[in-house]
């Protein structure tokens, strides 16, 4: 009769690590899956690390005046030595609000740079230009709940001469300081 | 009897079950937190070390690049104040955005003059916004000089204090910065229309004959510095003509070579 007791307790406790194990296991596993902070700050970063030193002599033939890769459609560099985030200072001190949002499009969010288990939004000294249509990040669909949001940002400034084919003026021209800010978030 | 001693243990040892576990969580909970501020913290200092290093890199040598044409287009557009030298005043312009004339300032091109104090103050926000507070900025220039017909190159040193808000770091740092600045686009300095063949419509521009070397030209600095005077042929002329774009046709109908750096011994 105690045998029987001592072979019930010892299943039982059996059952019991079992039960505990797949507990233990799953918990982290789902743990393991999440997406990290540094995972996120590391893709803010990047993003704007490839678009400050990719440049624009990479995607543009200024002999021939024609661009393509992300520069496809949009207006030629006026500072040949730019980088992809210099042209979007450039472009945004000529009002070309549009072809910023082309840009980020064509070279972030259409490329495999981001993870994609993460959003992504591009702001330049505050306004919101990428994704298209939406004024504040908060609006856009799973940002609020999302269990980690991650930034990264950069000053940009830059100058360019500016001569138009009529004229033999030309305008020396300066822009921002201006903060870019690319935020990152699970999705 | 033992059935009560037994009922004993097992409470004990289950309240010690009880007090281990809480123990280990609470210990986790503390770890996680003190994690979760170091995390935090070490965010901060790593969104204000990229606002450094882009103010370090990238803003203070595009700053000298604008600030150095701008400043040099003002003086070629209106002439060194008299009685100034270019080098007395031009260092000044270019940190200050004004020269001192006896116990006076002088602003040039008003208040929004191109200078490192004007761009020290646009970027002043922008850092803040960071939690970066500039302390101390300065700058002396250590060098201009001719680089190239087209070309002047400017070397500055530049020196700044920034502070992190909360006091959890400051960056202290001395950079050397050199910019190559074009002077095509900017005006031609009064009176010294010489280069012909480069001046168009009152602006300079790319000379289109490849084989003009700079010697045939007195360089942009020179002009500006005021110590005039054109080499031809060996003997140095300080006041030309009353009418200088002349030198450049007789240049053609004498054949004579005209050179810049004037020899004050060779005067006449």
């Amino acid at each position: 009769m105690k045998n029987k007791k001592g072979y019930y307790l010892v299943i039982d406790s059996l059952i019991a690590i079992a039960i505990l194990s797949i507990g233990i296991f799953l918990i982290r596993g789902s743990l393991a899956n999440s997406p990290s902070q540094i995972q996120g700050e590391n893709l803010a970063h990047d993003t704007l690390s490839f678009l400050a030193s990719a440049k624009v002599s990479d995607f543009c033939d200024f002999e021939l005046s024609i661009c393509w890769g992300p520069l496809t459609n949009l207006e030629i560099p006026k500072n040949r030595n730019n980088s992809l985030l210099g042209y979007i200072g450039e472009l945004k001190k000529n009002g070309r609000q549009g072809s910023i949002t082309d840009l980020i499009e064509n070279s972030v969010a259409n490329s495999h740079i981001l993870n994609q288990n993460f959003n992504f939004t591009f702001m330049l000294d505050g306004s919101l230009f990428y994704p298209r249509g939406i004024t504040k990040p908060e609006d856009i669909n799973g940002y609020k709940s999302s269990p980690l949001v991650s930034s990264s940002s950069r000053i940009i400034f830059g100058h360019y001469d500016d001569q138009l084919p009529s004229d033999p003026f030309i305008q020396f021209e300066n822009w921002g300081p201006y903060t870019a800010e690319a935020r990152v978030w699970a999705k | 009897m033992g059935k009560m001693k037994k009922g004993f243990i097992f409470s004990l040892s289950s309240i010690m079950l009880v007090a281990i576990i809480s123990t280990i969580i609470g210990m986790n909970a503390s770890i996680e937190r003190a994690k979760t501020e170091l995390e935090l913290t070490s965010l901060r200092v790593a969104i204000m070390n990229n606002y450094v290093s882009d103010f370090e890199d990238s803003y203070l040598e595009n700053i000298l690049y604008v600030s150095g044409k701008y400043m040099l287009g003002m003086l070629a557009e209106n002439g060194v104040p008299a009685g100034k030298g270019f080098d007395d005043v031009f260092p000044q312009l270019l940190i200050n955005g004004s020269y001192r004339q006896g116990s006076s300032l002088v602003a040039i091109g008003g208040s929004g003059a191109k200078s490192f104090n004007f761009f020290r103050n646009e970027i002043e926000p922008k850092l803040e916004e960071a939690g970066i507070n500039i302390v101390d900025f300065d700058a002396e220039l250590v060098e201009i000089r001719q680089d190239s017909p087209w070309t002047v190159e400017l070397t500055v040193d530049f020196k700044y204090n920034l502070q992190d808000k909360n006091n959890v770091s400051a960056w202290d740092g001395s950079i050397r910065k050199k910019a190559s600045i074009s002077i095509i686009g900017l005006k031609n300095p009064e009176g010294n229309d010489v280069i012909v063949n480069d001046f168009k419509d009152g602006r300079w521009v790319e000379n289109p004959n490849p084989l003009a070397s700079s010697d045939q030209y007195m360089s942009f600095l020179t002009m500006l510095s005021g110590e005039g005077g054109y080499n031809i042929n060996g003997i140095c002329i300080k006041q030309i003509f009353t009418y200088p774009m002349c030198i450049c046709k007789l240049t053609g109908f004498l054949n004579v070579k005209i050179t810049y750096c004037c020899n004050q011994d060779s005067t006449i």
